[in-house]
């Protein structure tokens, strides 16, 4: 069974943000308003956070794209109390499934990283953009959690495609939004327990680490630390 | 015992009004077709693929245009005068330049992911497996023909020994 | 002043069933309007959304869930002093046990109904029992709640249905009443009485039991979240459980005051001294648990954990904080010293001025901010207003521990500080982990309860007082016991003598035959 992960090079990453819009599109997430935003109700399943570090003539300033980590002991998962958040055994994702859940917050509240969002009111678009939401994805009803699946729709796909042609799935046919749009090449997506994939190679390197790993959550989203390239390896 | 009575009358009352009156507004109404089609004189001519044409190629199998129509029914070609008389309202639509108004069921959920492609092409199941005896209906249904549960696509997919993962249909 | 009101505490046992008091209509019907307007925005919340509410990411939970932790410490304080009657035999107690298990019953009301609104699917709610997952809090609290609701139901039930009994014959017009509320039951035969005291006492042990393990769960859903630096931690359980013994007793003991002055009931004046000594030893508790907490966590200095303190103790919410620590812990304690143990008034004021300057210096040391700063703005240093917060209560102190108010009021007054204490300490408990305190960067979003929310939490106190009162309309708000002692020979002597030995000829307990009409029917 295939486990799927990602690893995010920090090196790489210019902090453009095309990942954070890419993901809104591909998943129907509804727009914020500056409004939204300093009331904290901004639903973002990849957001690109700034790190200061520094003051003002060595100022400078760190992105870190964060997302649903996918851990692997997913704390979100032990105390939801439907289920409706849950560890998929067949690819490692932990999806949302929306019909089954309460609206109790519990499991955002759960969350080490903070990356379940709330549907606090039923999400709108402006007219125009309702014909361009995604087929493929649902629109949350209001008072629904959700979260980064990391695009849990294409794998569907691109297993029935995979399927079609009477062959595996092999690396590179199940690809995410965000990793698709990012210009610098920063994300890597793939199955980790495949020694062939990419990502398995990268996630291995010696820059690589996650998010809380004291929490024992087990993360499935590898950050490089920036740092010197070991060109050979990573190229 | 006039109380009694008094009440019973009531009650009786009281329910016909409920049963007459306000649980039809929940209870789903039939949807107009436009036209009496059998689906049985059609299979006994064309396969289901011949008017459901993305069947193989999508997800959604998709309802016949005007168009796919057309390329059979060239004229009026019925025998029967109460043929001819549905058949002339695809010529209507043609002079009109309308699209037939089909009202396809079942409709799918907009949290279920569900492809006709994965099942008919891919893992080359019968339409009959899933859309029953349709071929052999004469009209078109008004309500929703069957119901298609959760539970009843994983008891086929527990057998197959497909799936049973919550995201492979779920989205 | 102190012997104008004697008659209340010897007056019949069954006085307040069904009297028509004008005063308890007048509060229901603000209550109802309440309620009803609750309802409104319960509707408004569930078309619209949870935005209604001022909850937000990361504080994804709010004053809901304070409340409920809240109520359910309440009722289980109030289950623990009814079984410590039934169950463990102390006498003394029995003429509040009624008014506990009533406390009880209302206050699980109010606990299920804001765990209620906090989900935002009720149509959903039987998922969390198709679909159990054993591994969630949720699922063992609703089904903890839900046990010690209906436990708490029977008990009161068992405990009150001899009383029903009785009420039948002594107001026979609405017998059918009492015949329905007791379930058709009329056996008060000594052997049936005895029957029903063991089946209590079983009761009481079972609620004692339910009510210990509802507020351990409830605990545990804050307690076994790692996610949030404060609330996880071992101390969390036990915590709860001490405040939850404290806040009872304390509302036992605001009610008990406050139905005393308004209905006539007989209990005397000892009982709420009594109570009030068992509260002192528990808040003395509370803050000694409270003391291993944060020792803990300042000598530890983790500094997610420690982030968490901070904010309580200087951020937002540091008046929640203080407040709790000088309002809900050390006033009521001087307060019980003055009334209980007889501390002489000038000598709390004394100390209270000698420990003025530690307290600014804590302020001035810890840096705090100045408290209610959008109200008097921040131009002074913080330390002028923790020492002015703390002449103001040292002086209100002084008003609230006049002997003329008598001792049943001081008390109560003590009683209440504590229970705004108790409240305050949950909100700490609840709300600083949420803010902002994850592995990610966040914005400090703040949260603040909206109008509607409040308006909603109003609306489920009101429900709970609803409740009360038609309680105190039905029932008979003290437990009748045909054995008591003819009360002892009036003793003039001491002004300081309690209260009821002024009354002369005391009524005997009205003891009615009881020859219900029904049980003269035999069969052929
Ligand atoms: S990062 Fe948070 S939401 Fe994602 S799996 Fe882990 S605990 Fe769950
Ligand atoms: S909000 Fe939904 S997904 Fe999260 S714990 Fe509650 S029911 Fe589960």
């Amino acid at each position: 069974m295939p486990r799927y992960g990602m690893v995010i090079d920090l090196d790489r990453c210019t902090g453009c943000q095309a990942c954070a819009v890419a993901c809104k599109v591909e998943n129907n997430v509804p727009f914020s308003s500056p409004e939204l935003a300093l009331e904290g109700r901004t639903i973002a399943w990849m957001q690109v956070l700034p790190f200061y570090e520094g003051e003002f003539p060595e100022a400078r300033t760190r992105f870190m794209p964060a997302l649903c980590n996918h851990c692997e002991i997913p704390p979100c998962v032990t105390i939801c109390p439907t289920s409706a958040t849950y560890l998929s055994e067949e690819t490692g994702i932990v999806a949302q499934i929306y019909p089954r859940c309460i609206g109790c917050r519990y499991c955002a509240v759960a969350c080490p990283y903070t990356v379940k969002f709330f549907n606090w009111f039923k999400p709108k678009w402006p007219e125009p953009m309702v014909a361009g939401l995604n087929p493929d994805v649902s629109v949350r009803p209001k008072s629904v959690i959700e979260k980064c699946t990391f695009c849990s729709h294409r794998v569907v796909k691109a297993r029935e495609r995979a399927d079609g042609e009477k062959r595996k799935l092999k690396d590179g046919d199940y690809q995410t939004a965000c990793q698709e749009v990012c210009p610098a090449k920063a994300i890597t997506f793939g199955d980790l327990d495949d020694p062939e994939s990419r990502v398995a190679a990268l996630s291995k390197s010696p820059r690589a680490f996650r998010f809380g790993e004291d929490l024992g959550t087990e993360p499935k989203v590898y950050y490089l630390r920036e740092g010197e390239w070991d060109v050979e390896r990573e190229r | 015992m006039g109380r009694a009575v008094f009440l019973l009358i009531a009650v009786a009352f009281l329910g016909a009004f409920l049963y007459l009156n306000v649980l039809p507004r929940f209870s789903p109404q039939p949807r107009a077709q436009p036209m009496r089609f059998s689906h049985k004189a059609h299979f006994e001519e064309s396969t289901c693929e011949g008017c459901h044409v993305y069947v193989m190629e999508h997800g959604a199998a998709g309802t016949p245009t005007l168009e796919n129509c057309l390329d059979c029914h060239d004229g009026l070609q019925s025998e029967k005068a109460e043929d001819q008389k549905e058949e002339e309202k695809l010529v209507v639509y043609e002079e009109e330049e309308r699209e037939i108004p089909w009202a396809p069921f079942p409709r799918l959920a907009s949290h279920v992911f569900f492809s006709h492609r994965r099942h008919a092409a891919v893992s080359e199941i019968e339409c009959a497996t899933c859309h029953e005896d349709i071929a052999e209906s004469l009209t078109l249904p008004g309500n929703p023909p069957y119901e298609f549960t959760m539970k009843w696509c994983l008891a086929c997919h527990e057998e197959q020994e497909a799936s049973t993962d919550c995201v492979a249909c779920h989205r | 002043m102190s012997n104008a009101n004697d008659e209340r505490f010897n007056a019949d046992w069954f006085a307040n069933v069904l009297r028509r008091d004008t005063r308890l209509l007048v509060a229901a019907v603000p209550l109802v309007i309440l309620v009803l307007s609750a309802g409104f925005v319960y509707w408004r919340q569930f078309t619209t959304g949870m935005g209604v509410t001022g909850l937000n990411r990361p504080s994804y939970w709010g004053l809901y869930i304070v409340n409920c932790v809240f109520f359910v410490g309440v009722s289980a304080g109030g289950i623990l002093i009814a079984s410590l009657v039934h169950a463990l035999g102390v006498k003394q107690f029995r003429s509040v046990a009624r008014i506990a298990e009533l406390m009880a019953i209302s206050c699980v009301v109010m606990a299920v109904t804001s765990l209620f609104v906090n989900l935002c699917w009720p149509q959903r709610m039987h998922f969390i029992l198709l679909y159990a997952n054993v591994s969630s809090p949720i699922l063992w609290d609703m089904l903890n709640v839900s046990l010690y609701f209906f436990i708490s139901l029977a008990y009161g039930y068992f405990g009150t249905r001899s009383d029903l009994v009785r009420l039948m014959s002594i107001k026979p017009r609405h017998a059918w009443l009492f015949r329905l509320m007791a379930l058709g039951y009329t056996d008060v035969s000594p052997k049936a009485l005895k029957r029903d005291d063991i089946i209590l006492r079983v009761m009481a042990v079972a609620g004692l039991l339910a009510a210990v393990g509802m507020h351990s769960v409830t605990a545990w859903i804050l307690g076994l979240t790692k996610a949030r630096p404060g609330w996880f931690s071992a101390i969390m359980a036990p915590l709860f459980i001490v405040s939850a013994a404290v806040s009872g007793l304390a509302l036992l003991i605001v009610s008990v005051v406050l139905i005393r002055r308004y209905l006539r009931v007989r209990i005397k004046d000892e009982v709420i001294r009594r109570l009030a000594q068992i509260l002192t030893f528990l808040v003395l508790a509370l803050g000694y648990f409270l003391f291993a907490e944060m020792l803990t966590v300042f000598y530890g200095k983790e500094p997610a954990v420690l982030e968490v303190f901070e904010t309580m103790m200087h951020g937002r919410y540091a008046v929640f904080f203080w407040g709790h620590l000088l309002l809900g812990l050390i006033f009521p304690l001087l307060l019980f010293g003055v009334v209980l143990a007889g501390i002489p008034r000038r000598w709390v004021i004394i100390g209270g001025l000698t420990l003025l300057p530690i307290v600014a210096g804590i302020a001035f040391v810890f840096g705090l901010a100045m408290p209610f700063a959008k109200v008097v703005g921040d131009a002074l240093p913080g330390w002028v207003g923790y020492a002015a917060v703390w002449i103001v209560g040292l002086a209100l102190l002084q008003a609230c521990a006049n002997e003329r108010l008598g001792e049943d009021t001081r008390l109560g007054i003590a009683a209440g500080l504590v229970v705004l204490g108790i409240f305050a300490e949950r909100w700490n408990i609840v709300l600083p982990s949420l803010m902002g305190h994850s592995a990610l960067p966040l914005p400090g979003v703040s949260y603040a309860p909206s109008g509607l929310e409040l308006l909603l939490v109003a609306g489920i106190y009101a429900m709970g007082a609803l409740v009360f009162i038609v309680a105190v309309y039905l029932l008979p708000l003290v437990e009748s016991e045909e054995d008591e002692p003819p009360p002892p020979v009036p003793d003039r002597s001491g002004i300081e003598g309690p209260r009821w030995t002024t009354i002369e000829d005391i009524k005997p307990p009205r003891w009615p035959e009881i020859k219900p009409r029904w049980t003269e029917i035999k069969g052929p």
